[in-house]
């Protein structure tokens, strides 16, 4: 069994765009798509395909409403996301602490 | 990334969470212009007691006085909500998000304890301290709100509270003064700095 850090971090939560994702989620618990794309500085297109990994993982929920007749979508953190989350800042610092 | 058993790419990686996770808690809708504005209304209602003479140490000024201070007050508070919402609209946000939600609870507090300070000294005729109470909570309530609007802020919530302390103990017969130095005074430097370097 590897004990090394890899094998231990959760491939969905680590590829970069969607850690910044779960990051700033983490912070808020729920932001607007506009939000995120100002956040992490990512594109329509590369946003939703990595929400869609993170939705299908059941880390997030997307809702989409009209807002002022302008629809709006709202990404929340899922509890299940969170405690991924979690782990995975946990892993990473027992990486560290092994320095 | 982190690759396997490499502690300085996890640093590097939980040093990026961590600034991101500030990041997203950072409340931008803040605007240069509304802070300038209240600067300058604060300025207008100093000028408008200097000219009917109406100062807090004065007696049977408290009309005038609540006039004066509750329109520069009330017409502050509505420019400020409109130009965040202007904010908010223009980067496609929601005006009351929770983050906005949570910025608004931080603040009330202090304002609220600067509300009850108000009446109480209206009711006992202690104009003279209500200068240094409006800067004493008014600086709370900023400090508040620099924990999401940036250092600069609480830089300027720093400077009400030095001057709220100074002018409760040595300057309650300068009211007018203080209160155009530092509603006026800080407002403009802090909304003249925001203008200047704004936050990405």
């Amino acid at each position: 069994m590897e004990a090394s850090g890899v094998s231990r971090l959760n491939a969905v939560i680590h590829e970069r765009a969607r850690l910044g994702i779960m990051s700033v989620l983490a912070a808020r618990s729920a932001l607007t798509f506009g939000e995120l794309k100002t956040l992490l500085d990512l594109t329509d297109g590369n946003l939703s395909v990595h929400l869609r990994i993170l939705e299908q993982a059941g880390y997030v929920s997307i809702e989409k409403k009209f807002v002022d007749r302008k629809p709006q979508t709202t990404v929340k953190l899922s509890k299940k996301g969170r405690l991924a989350f979690e782990h995975y800042v946990e892993v990473l610092e027992e990486i560290v602490r092994k320095k | 990334m982190t690759k396997l058993e490499d502690p300085g790419s996890a640093q590097r990686d939980l040093e990026r969470i961590r600034a991101l996770m500030e990041r997203a808690t950072e409340w931008s809708n803040l605007s240069g212009w509304s802070i300038v504005i209240s600067g300058l209304l604060a300025a207008a209602g100093a000028g408008e007691c200097f000219r009917r003479g109406a100062d807090f140490e004065l007696p049977g000024h408290s009309r005038t006085l609540g006039v004066i201070w509750g329109s520069v007050f009330a017409l502050a508070v509505v420019q400020g909500v409109a130009f965040s919402i202007a904010n908010a609209r223009r980067k496609a946000e929601p005006a009351w998000s929770p983050l906005t939600r949570q910025v608004v609870i931080a603040t009330l507090p202090a304002l609220f304890t600067g509300a009850a300070l108000t009446g109480y000294a209206f009711q006992t005729g202690q104009l003279d301290l209500l200068p240094p109470c409006w800067m004493l909570a008014y600086g709370s309530s900023l400090m508040a709100l620099g924990f999401f609007a940036g250092r600069p802020v609480r830089y300027a919530a720093l400077a009400f509270l030095a001057f709220g302390a100074a002018s409760l103990f040595f300057w309650k017969e300068h009211g007018l003064a203080t209160m155009l130095a530092s509603f006026g005074g800080i407002h403009l430097v802090l909304g003249a700095w925001m203008l200047w370097k704004p936050r990405a």
